[in-house]
């Protein structure tokens, strides 16, 4: 059907030349047979180029980075003058960055502003530290020093800072070269010290609270108490020996092998847990055993006292 | 399509928002509508009548107003968790897109999916781990192997001799009756 119309409408386009004496134009209609191996083609020239590089939101029209950090500073809440927000989200690289970029137009370096958040950085990453770990003793009273500081070193790390950063609106306002994980823990931390000198002290302790601490209802507080020597923890706070016990086992030398252990100090068991290998179940079982001694587990607190004691 | 194919999840929220305290996650609002087509007469409508109201409620979110020739009028919306979502708002009147804009400005921008279970907790056991010995009968603690009740068989339905038994009771039972 299809080649018969094709021909019939080249034979009328042949007529019409005799006639009118117009130049020789010949229109079919036909099935595209180029377009699938043009469109393989192209397919195959963007799979050899590669992703498009990610480009930073500013490369876009719709763009007005005074607006947006106004909106950032409704958005949280905080009121901050824009001049200094603006320079502390501007990274030291950011600058170094832009001086090679004119040098290398052979344009004027002259009039670009020097401030960048070095400052606020170390105001605001030792404040971040302190008020974590002030905040966390209030909250768990009954754990000891080296917990406080591995769940607030937890709290404190690149990827959690950065993770909140991130979704707060951080990414698309902070100048800087490469975006990485540290940049976006500068950034945070910078704003922090901006609080801490346009704000007060409160305030600071107000965002770190609602932003960081809030994370421990859904992060495991066990996960970040890092543990590393648990035997010596058990001797120090128990009188007698401390030993282990195998409780129960299944299936010795089989794929589904399982054992409980207990731990004991002074013929008392203080903790005990489960595991496929012995080495496993005793490791646990230590772990387990200074959980209870410290009086933790997991996730088992009222967050709300310590998300409303500084509200 | 299967429900395997169909993608779900749980409920989540971004940074437990509103534990601490609430954040709008609408973080930007773009407009995209012609000056001149009828498809947009709506989004004009409401550019010129609510949208600095709009503005004025929710500062923390910017706005951006993008006039395209010819072209179909669309909202998009980006979300702090970096999330774009592009609403097709042709030929809506100023009504309709502001409940769509409602909708935009309460959203979390985690994608909309079919959520398995309306609620939802980080560490769903309260017990601890379980264990083969979780809940063993502790009675089982003192007990060896001459126990007699541990070497009883388990039946679910009883034995040809015990229905029997049963039988033979049950008419000696109506015999008293009768006698009586």
């Amino acid at each position: 059907m299809a080649s018969l119309t094709c021909r019939t409408n080249i034979i009328r386009i042949f007529q019409l030349n005799l006639l009118n004496r117009t130049p020789n134009l010949v229109c079919t209609r036909s099935f595209k047979r180029w377009k699938r191996p043009y469109l393989q083609e192209l397919y195959k020239r963007r799979n050899e180029v590669g992703p498009e590089k990610p480009r930073h939101r500013s490369a876009f029209y719709n763009w007005n980075y005074d607006s947006e950090l106004y909106a950032f500073t409704k958005r949280l809440n905080e009121d901050v003058s824009l001049d200094s927000l603006k320079k502390a989200f501007t990274h030291s690289c950011y600058i170094e960055a832009e001086k090679r970029k004119r040098e290398s137009l052979e344009m004027d370096t002259d009039d670009i502003d020097d401030t960048h958040n070095e400052e606020y950085c170390k105001k605001g990453l030792s404040f971040l530290e302190e008020c974590t770990k002030k905040k966390l003793s209030e909250f768990l009273p009954q754990v000891p020093n080296y917990g406080i500081n591995s769940i607030s070193s937890n709290l404190c790390s690149i990827e959690t800072v950065s993770r909140v950063a991130k979704n707060l609106g951080f990414r698309d306002l902070q100048l800087c070269e490469e975006e990485t994980d540290e940049i976006l823990h500068d950034s945070f931390v910078a704003f922090l010290g901006l609080l801490l000198t346009e704000g007060s002290q409160q305030r600071c302790e107000k965002f770190i609270t609602d932003f960081i601490l809030s994370l421990l209802i859904s992060d495991d507080v066990l996960q970040m108490l890092e543990i590393r020597n648990p035997h010596e923890i058990l001797s120090k706070n128990f009188q007698g020996e401390i030993t282990t016990r195998i409780l129960f086992e299944n299936g010795r030398n089989t794929v589904e092998s399982a054992f409980l252990i207990g731990v004991y100090a002074d013929r008392k068991l203080i903790g005990y847990s489960g595991g496929e290998t012995e080495q496993i179940a005793e490791e646990m079982a230590m772990k387990d055993a200074v959980y209870r001694q410290i009086g933790l587990k997991s996730n088992q607190f009222n967050i709300n006292t310590l998300l409303k004691s500084s509200a | 399509m299967s429900g395997r194919a169909i993608p779900s999840d749980f409920v989540k929220s971004v940074l437990q928002n509103g534990a601490g305290r609430y954040v709008c996650q609408l973080q930007r609002l773009t407009f995209k509508f012609c000056k001149s087509s009828g498809g947009s007469r709506g989004t004009r409508d409401y550019i010129e009548k609510h949208l600095i109201d709009f503005s004025r409620e929710n500062p923390g979110t910017a706005v951006y107003i993008q006039p395209r020739r010819h072209h179909t009028a669309r909202v998009v919306a980006e979300f702090l968790n970096g999330n774009t979502v592009v609403k097709n708002i042709n030929c809506l009147n100023p009504d309709d897109i502001m409940k769509w804009l409602e909708h935009l400005r309460t959203r979390s921008g985690i994608e909309i999916v079919r959520l398995r279970k309306s609620q939802h907790t980080d560490s769903p056991s309260i017990q601890g781990v379980w264990t083969p010995w979780t809940n063993k009968d502790s009675s089982m603690n003192i007990s060896d192997y001459t126990d007699k009740k541990l070497l009883e068989m388990k039946r679910d339905e009883l034995t040809a001799t015990e229905k029997l038994l049963e039988l033979a009771k049950n008419l000696r039972e109506k015999d008293m009756k009768k006698t009586t």
